[in-house]
């Protein structure tokens, strides 16, 4: 199933959209893929996929960007399954853009990369490891315990642990899962 | 607010929560997952704080410049499809993607800003200017291509004890080397081995008998370690600690 374009997407859009998150895009693409023929081929099918859904740039707004890199790491990820040729968890389920209503405010705010880098190295070497496998490779918990010849639930309580430990260093809302 | 878990929440479903929020989940787990978090307000809001850390990860990646012809490509596919529209004819059509309802990390309300310009209407105008464009680029593509491949993209100097230097470079087309300069010649009987080693595992990738040598390095490098052993003759694995190494991201 596909949307239909919004009506009249203006080309300057798309280039003002382009110029202001393409070197991110293309870095967590090749970081991901390795590839910098695979990295602009994910890429300009993000930006034009962003572009047709009405997407526009504004500086004083974080969604588009974070919405942006999302979408790149999703195809990265289609990429590297495709190279190895297995189906997991199906990425691209739905057609339309995100919903705001559905994003807390944090997601959209202080999106700030230095305080992202921070974080992930103040993890565990053991836990950066994982979540990097997963985030960056794309790989499952399972390919993950085969790589590192560990057990299949050392590896899933190190993500878990190593996320928690992300939303506190990130600032994500903690309290909301304590108060449950 | 609460989020309460469900009957039958336990901890195997936090950790789930966080492998559906990386959307690395598979198989008999992601089902089962995907059916408790349907009713599980705990499950849902992990996924969706989870998400929002892993979002910001993404930013860790350093940014990259594409190569020189990109935008125009793109721009170009872009006024393809505006010119398609135009004319009636069937546009290249792309699902717009959206990540699972739960995991969504991240969005923002369409709308388009009017900002009429100058390249809009040069596209739209003149097909025939459209398809003399698209020959120069592919002119200047093909022209440059050699030299772009060859273009250095990233270096990473290995650090250690011994005098000289050495470094990996990555090329764009993938391809990378390690070249040595300066190292002392390693003697009578003994040559320089480098290493890949991914996850600890080390796999020969050449040897060098003096300290000034270039070796081509196959694989994929990102990720590992590149090390340089001095060893008694070729070795399979090695047989004393690294003098040079050099993490490689990318």
């Amino acid at each position: 199933m596909t949307t239909s374009p919004p009506p009249s997407p203006d080309l300057a859009d798309l280039e003002v959209l382009y110029d202001a998150y393409n070197r991110q895009a293309i870095g967590l693409a090749y970081r991901m893929l390795g590839d910098l023929g695979d990295a602009e081929e994910v890429a300009q099918e993000v930006f034009l996929s962003a572009w047709r859904s009405g997407h526009t740039y504004d500086p004083g707004r974080g969604t588009t960007h974070t919405w942006i890199l999302s979408m790149v790491r999703n195809r990265s990820i289609d990429v590297l399954r495709a190279r190895r040729r297995r189906p997991v968890q199906p990425l691209a389920e739905g057609l339309d853009p995100p919903d705001a209503s559905d994003v807390p405010t944090q997601a959209v705010s202080n999106v700030d990369a230095e305080t992202a880098r921070v974080a992930l190295n103040s993890l565990p070497p053991e836990q950066k490891q994982v979540i990097e496998l997963a985030y960056f490779g794309g790989l499952s918990h399972s390919e993950i315990a085969a790589q590192l010849a560990a057990p299949i639930g050392t590896v899933k309580g190190r993500i878990r642990l190593g996320l928690d430990r992300l939303r506190t260093a990130m600032g994500v809302q903690q309290d909301l899962l304590s108060t449950s | 607010m609460s989020h309460p878990p469900i009957d039958g929440h336990s901890e195997e479903f936090d950790e789930l929560a966080g492998l559906y929020a990386l959307r690395v989940l598979e198989g008999d787990e992601l089902a089962r997952f995907e059916v408790h978090s349907a009713a599980c307000e705990r499950c849902q809001l992990m996924v969706r704080l989870d998400g929002e850390a892993l979002a910001r990860v993404a930013l860790v990646a350093p940014a990259m410049d594409p190569s020189p012809d990109f935008k125009a490509r793109l721009m170009r596919r872009a006024a393809q499809e505006l010119a398609a529209a135009a004319t009636g004819q069937p546009a290249p059509s792309e699902p717009v993607e959206e990540p699972p309802l739960i995991g969504r990390p991240i969005a923002e309300p369409t709308q388009l800003r009017p900002r009429p310009t100058i390249v809009v209407r040069f596209w739209r105008r003149s097909p025939w200017m459209s398809a003399l464009a698209a020959v120069f680029v592919v002119a200047i593509v093909t022209a440059g291509a050699f030299t772009y491949e060859n273009q250095t993209v990233a270096t990473y100097e290995l650090t250690g004890s011994v005098p000289g230097s050495a470094r990996v470079v990555v090329r764009r087309s993938g391809a990378a080397e390690l070249e040595m300069s300066g190292l002392p010649n390693p003697g009578p009987g003994s040559i320089y081995e480098a290493w890949i080693i991914t996850a600890g595992k080390p796999v020969a990738a050449g040897i060098a008998t003096t300290g000034d040598a270039k070796l081509a390095l196959s694989g994929t490098l990102r990720g590992t370690t590149v090390a340089i052993t001095k060893e008694p003759g070729v070795q399979p694995q090695p047989t004393s600690a690294p003098i040079l190494a050099t993490e490689v991201q990318s």
